[in-house]
């Protein structure tokens, strides 16, 4: 299998729309009118991208999905080269740096729980420390120096400023 | 009204007049910098502090604060590629493009100089069509918002990066994102699994942030490196002065695009609802559309930032005219302000023009020369804000990280919204990096519930003709067709040769 | 390099500034903010040296800031706050969302020790406890004064075919706008409208700047607001009144028949707003007294009046307030069926 991200995310895209045209259906006609039709529309179409991603043969057949906007680079390549525009020309990511972005993911999830808990200058502070010295790998006296500036600034600007205080 | 033009002018002048137009710029600028405050933010923090003051300088001082805003969001659009505001999302386009080249200089003062230019159009639009504002509000009722919404939601679609498909199914979640919550026209709670929250809907600044800030961000700090890509050398006196000079030479070589597309600001400015952010991208797009040469934008074509800046300065002249004449507010920020004019004795209103001419030429003023002040300041420090380009990646990203979620955290001081920054920030960089808009999926987002609540509205009204049998409507529905269906005879015509 | 270091002195220099403008503004605007936040420490209870009010009171209003609760909230305030003992501040809170629920919600939840009071929009309010959609019961608020009775009147579309009372009833269908049946606003007219004999659909929309503007426009024969808030556009020709829900006629509108004179009297307690002051449950009868009778001079008090633009505003006493509540969810639970 090529590409587990991309095969995540167009599953994740259909329960999207499965679940909120399944929804609904409780509704009154008139409310539902709107979400369950353009609902399904949606369902339908990253039904056919969801095809077109997994097989290149699919990916012949369906050659209109590449259709691109205005501003990629693709549409604006000269006629010769078109025919040769395959899905492998689109952003794929290996797995390192999939792996890379999702260990972010993880220090925002845990710099969100973090404010929940604790006062937010000294969490901004030790975010910064730590990301950029562990994650980012600088040096340590850096990461300490850059999460000083931003703490102080945060301070005189939100507790002085703005007077917020969770 | 035109009577009272020097005593406006000169209660501008007197003291403390001057001190709360810096104050409330200077302020300005900041909110505007930091990504997730804004013009709204800004006019509803002011607004307690205004409470004991005379109505005049209260409205210098948000007015001021208020337009200033729009200049400040383009500097880390420019430096960083996040917004400061969701009305300056468009300019990431191809400001940061430019910053990449080392241009980042050039950049911001010419944000600078559309950005005063276009408020100053925008301002002159006002005070022309004041007096006649009630007929084009009038004109335009639920037919025609439903017919601008979908254009502006197929426009945005079709031009943006990846695949068109790709783009369409992103319009629709963002469009199935803005069903979420209490549906005025029905009367029930939609989506909002009984989280409170969510009563209200989805809220679209957390959504810009983590989608736009947040994303960008965690792409900057996987990069690691600089963010100009290029060699920066040469004497750095003449770098200061040149790169302000470049600015003020692409902005007055370009003259005609940002005429035009500070109308294409104001039209929207005067739509009711519809906010900043949406005037900013159509500009953008008008400016795509029609510009010859056109294959360098999204990689650092300087027109490519003339259009949504000026823009998104000359909407504020716009959304005055059915926020004065009418108390609808025009954009985000003037629905806070009008709760700021109320407080202060103005009533927005037929009676309006005549009953405090004085105020409204103030308030007209000050969004002039607020604005040309702050342009200036803006472009003068633009080639010191150059350094931050220069500044690692890895630290940079870091500092947004943690203003981006801090401002949406305390633009209203609920947790979900942090939440719901991050939540999107993932999604957002997935979106990025498969090939999906996140563009469309905003759009989607902002005009959905204008264009749900307009269709049912205008079916109430009319029935289902009529879209069809209002001249106005008629014409926007053709339009709408004739845009979706360019690229088909375009990729035709390729196809021929 | 020379050129390097004068920059860095240039934003060292910028900063300076900065800090400087910062403590400033912050000076200048931080006190009204500090008192919120000492409202939750407990007070001993009813010893005979009570010296209420020692600190700041906070009001809190469950609506956007700029409506006509808010403006006659922060118009009130400082005679409240001059005919309170020792002249405490109070502090108003904005916590506009959820219809009113939130904000009430969070009078309920305080202290019970006189420290924060709201705001309640009477008969709208009582909407939500009657289908059940909140969990709190109005009867329950400390009820400290009526300050506004808010009469509303029935203004038509000047690009109507209907001119008359009789021809809205004989007509097949009017076309109303209102935000629906959550809103005192819309609960009104729907109940002016079954009362009446008339056929109406409704146009939803998101305030009444936006009823109104459909009004001018011809899109909707008749919208029914407050009169302070449509007078202007009676003046200007873009509404035509046609009945107002008062006991006598207007001083503002003397040619405008009345409710009364139109045969439905009983519309008068279910079309109109209310304002109402209220507080937590439970407060000690002391402190009640002082803020009921504070509330009481600063509405009667002059310069108030004057703020005011001398209209007619009279105070009403706590027992009329819970008289209002009562009249308002028993019409409520007639009308249950339709909410």
């Amino acid at each position: 299998m090529r590409d587990y991200g991309r095969f995540f995310f167009n599953i994740l895209l259909l329960i999207f729309f499965l679940v909120l045209v399944i929804i609904s259906f409780d509704y009154r006609p008139q409310a539902r009118m709107l979400p369950l039709n353009l609902g399904l529309v949606g369902l339908g179409m990253v039904l056919v991208q969801t095809l077109f991603d997994s097989s290149a043969k699919a990916a012949q057949k369906l050659k209109f999905l590449q259709e691109e906007g205005f501003f990629s680079e693709a549409a604006n390549i000269s006629c010769a080269q078109e025919k040769n525009i395959t899905s492998s020309q689109q952003d794929t990511l290996n797995f390192q740096e999939w792996w890379e972005a999702i260990r972010i993911f993880a220090w925002l999830i845990a710099l969100v729980i973090a404010l929940r808990y604790f006062n937010y200058i000294w969490t901004i502070f030790t975010f910064i420390f730590l990301i950029v010295w562990l994650e980012g790998k600088r040096r340590i006296l850096d990461a300490l120096y850059l999460a000083t500036g931003v703490g102080i600034f945060m301070y005189l600007i939100f507790v002085m400023l703005l007077k917020w205080n969770i | 009204m035109y009577e009272s033009a020097l005593d406006s002018l000169i209660t501008l002048f007197t003291w403390p007049g001057p001190l709360y137009l810096v104050l409330g710029s200077l302020i300005g600028i900041l909110f505007g910098i930091l990504p997730g405050l804004g013009g709204p933010q800004v006019v509803a923090l002011l607004l307690p502090l205004t409470i004991g003051m005379d109505a005049s300088h209260a409205i210098i001082l948000l007015i001021g604060a208020m337009a200033a805003t729009a200049f400040g969001g383009s500097i880390p659009a420019i430096l960083i590629n996040t917004p400061g505001t969701a009305t300056n999302a468009a300019t990431c386009l191809d400001g940061f493009p430019l910053a990449r080249q080392g241009k980042a200089g050039m950049a911001i003062a010419t944000a600078g100089i559309s950005s005063a230019l276009g408020a100053i159009f925008g301002a002159i639009v006002l005070t022309l069509i004041l007096p006649m504002g009630r007929q084009i509000v009038l004109a335009m009722s639920f037919a025609e918002y439903f017919m601008m919404a979908v254009m502006g939601i197929a426009v945005i679609v079709l031009v943006s990066r990846g695949s068109i498909w790709k783009g369409i199914i992103a319009g629709l979640v963002g469009f199935m994102l803005s069903s979420v919550g209490y549906d005025p026209v029905t009367g029930i709670v939609r989506y909002t699994f009984g989280v409170n929250y969510l009563y209200e809907g989805v809220k679209l600044m957390p959504v810009l942030i983590g989608l736009f800030a947040i994303a960008e961000s965690i792409e900057l700090f996987i990069e690691k490196g600089k963010i100009t890509k290029g060699e920066v050398g040469g004497n750095p006196f003449r770098n200061y002065f040149g790169g302000i000079k470049d600015g003020f030479k692409a902005v007055f070589s370009n003259l005609s695009l940002l005429i035009r597309s500070s109308f294409v600001g104001v039209v929207i400015g005067v739509i009711p609802g519809v906010g900043g952010a949406v005037a900013n991208f159509m500009a953008y797009v008008q400016a795509q559309q029609t510009c010859k040469n056109n294959e360098n934008f999204g990689k650092g074509d300087i027109r490519g930032v003339i259009a949504p800046e000026s823009a998104n300065n000359s909407k504020d002249g716009g959304a005055l005219v059915p926020t004065l004449i009418f108390g609808i507010p025009g954009s985000i920020e003037m629905a806070v302000l009008l709760g700021a004019l109320t407080i202060h004795g103005i009533t927005p209103g037929p009676q309006l023009m005549l009953n405090n001419p004085s105020l409204i030429l103030i308030l007209i003023y000050t969004l002039v020369i607020g604005n040309i002040f702050v342009s200036t300041v803006g472009v003068l420090a633009a080639p010191l804000l150059f350094r931050v380009t220069t500044i690692p990646t890895t630290y940079v990203a870091a500092t947004v990280f943690t203003i981006a979620i801090i401002g949406a955290y305390a633009t209203d001081g609920i947790y979900y919204d942090a939440i719901v920054t991050v939540i999107f920030g993932i999604v957002g960089f997935t979106m990025k990096k498969l090939g999906f808009s996140r563009i469309a999926l905003v759009i989607a987002l902002m005009l959905g519930q204008l264009a749900q609540k307009s269709f049912h509205q205008a079916l109430i009204v009319g029935g289902p003709s009529i879209f069809f049998t209002r001249p106005i409507s008629l014409i926007l529905f053709i339009g709408t067709v004739v845009v979706l269906s360019l690229p088909f005879i375009q990729s035709r015509k390729k196809g021929e040769r | 390099m020379k050129i390097f270091l004068n920059s860095k002195k240039l934003v060292l220099i910028a900063s300076l500034v900065f800090l400087v403008l910062v403590v400033v503004v912050g000076c200048g605007g931080g006190n009204s903010n500090q008192g919120a936040d000492q409202s939750k420490v407990e007070q001993p209870a009813e010893t005979p040296k009570d010296n209420f009010p020692e600190k700041n009171i906070t009001w809190i209003l469950p609506v956007g800031v700029g409506g006509g609760f808010d403006v006659m909230a922060r118009t009130i305030q400082p005679y409240w706050e001059k005919h309170l003992p020792n002249n405490p501040s109070i502090v108003i809170r904005n916590m506009p969302g959820g219809e009113w629920s939130i904000g009430i919600n969070e009078v309920f939840r305080a202290d019970s020790d006189g420290y924060t009071v709201g705001f309640f929009n009477i008969p709208g309010n009582l909407t939500g406890q009657v289908t059940g959609r909140v969990n709190y019961d109005l009867e329950e608020i400390t009820w400290l004064g009526i300050v506004g009775e808010v009469p509303y009147v029935i203004a038509l579309s000047p690009r109507s075919k209907y001119k008359t009372l009789q021809d809205l009833q004989n007509a097949t269908q009017v076309k109303i706008a209102s935000e629906g049946l959550g809103s005192t606003a819309g609960l009104g007219v729907m109940i002016a409208a079954e009362t009446m004999g008339i056929n109406m659909i409704n146009v939803p929309v998101a305030g009444s700047s936006e009823a109104i503007t459909a009004a001018m426009r011809g899109d909707v024969d008749l919208v029914q607001y407050p009169i302070e808030s449509t007078i202007e556009y009676f003046k200007s020709g873009d509404l035509i009144p046609l009945l107002v829900y008062m006991a006598e006629r207007s001083p503002l509108l003397p040619d405008t028949p009345t409710i009364v004179e139109a045969g439905y009297e009983e519309l008068l307690s279910v079309v109109q707003l209310t304002r109402i002051v209220g507080a937590t449950p439970g407060i000690p009868k002391e402190r009640v007294e002082i803020l009921r009778k504070a509330l009481e001079d600063a509405v009667n008090d002059p310069g108030y009046r004057e703020a005011m633009g001398g209209r007619g505003i009279t105070y009403g006493s706590p027992e009329a307030a819970a008289r209002a509540i009562e009249d308002g969810l028993r019409l409520l639970e007639k009308y249950k069926a339709s909410l």
